[in-house]
């Protein structure tokens, strides 16, 4: 399928779906992590992406763990 | 064969990327207008003192350039300048990423969103080293809702 949108052009969906995926995951994972530290709230997210090869990405979200008052 | 094999696929990405792209930015700006109402603001700092709720709002796309594109694109790199076959793809995602992101935050009731910022990243794919695959866009930032 990423195949033939190689040639016609367009939005590779499946790729859109998978990112958005993993994405959810490294924000539960970050508020996990500020959870166990007695966080209630994380300031200034950021998402960053690299690629490790071909098929394959990291997908990694931070921030500021606080807690708000 | 091979450049029998090799023109078909330069025509079939001319037509059918030419028209898919037209029609994308058909719909891009039809709901860019229609989104224009919802504000995303890049400034950092926060408004003060406001009672409204925020919220992590996010949209992506990954899009692929096509054959044509490609080909275009190779030639360039010969003589050097501006990838002006590329610059759609990346506008386009771009455009389409922020609209998925104010979608979102609309459904929620948001008034406007802070902070926006914007992702780009290569999804490595292609035979050649070189060769731009696709590219992701991320657009994130933070909606205040009511």
């Amino acid at each position: 399928m990423a195949g033939l949108k190689n040639i016609f052009g367009g939005e590779l969906k499946a790729y859109t779906e998978l990112l958005q995926e993993s994405r959810q995951e490294a924000v539960d994972r970050m508020v996990e992590q500020a959870n166990s530290i007695g966080a209630n709230a994380v300031l200034n997210v950021r998402f960053s992406t690299s690629s490790i090869s071909a098929g394959a990405a990291e997908l990694f979200a931070y921030g500021t763990a606080v807690v708000l008052e | 064969m091979d450049l029998l094999i090799f023109l078909t696929l330069l025509a079939l990405g001319y037509g059918i990327g030419r028209h898919a792209e037209k029609k994308h930015y058909r719909s891009i700006i039809q709901r860019e207008t229609a989104l224009n109402r919802l504000p995303a603001i890049a400034s950092k700092i926060p408004p003060p003192r406001s009672t409204h709720k925020p919220m992590l709002v996010s949209g992506s796309v990954v899009i692929s350039v096509d054959y044509f594109k490609r080909f275009i694109a190779g030639l360039r790199n010969l003589v050097g300048g501006r990838v002006t076959s590329y610059e759609p793809l990346l506008d386009r995602a771009r455009r389409e990423a922020i609209l998925r992101m104010k979608e979102e935050a609309d459904q929620a009731g948001a008034e406007y969103i802070f902070n926006v910022k914007l992702e780009t990243s290569r999804i490595a794919q292609g035979n050649r080293r070189n060769s731009l695959g696709s590219v992701e866009v991320l657009a994130y930032g933070t909606a205040f809702i009511p």
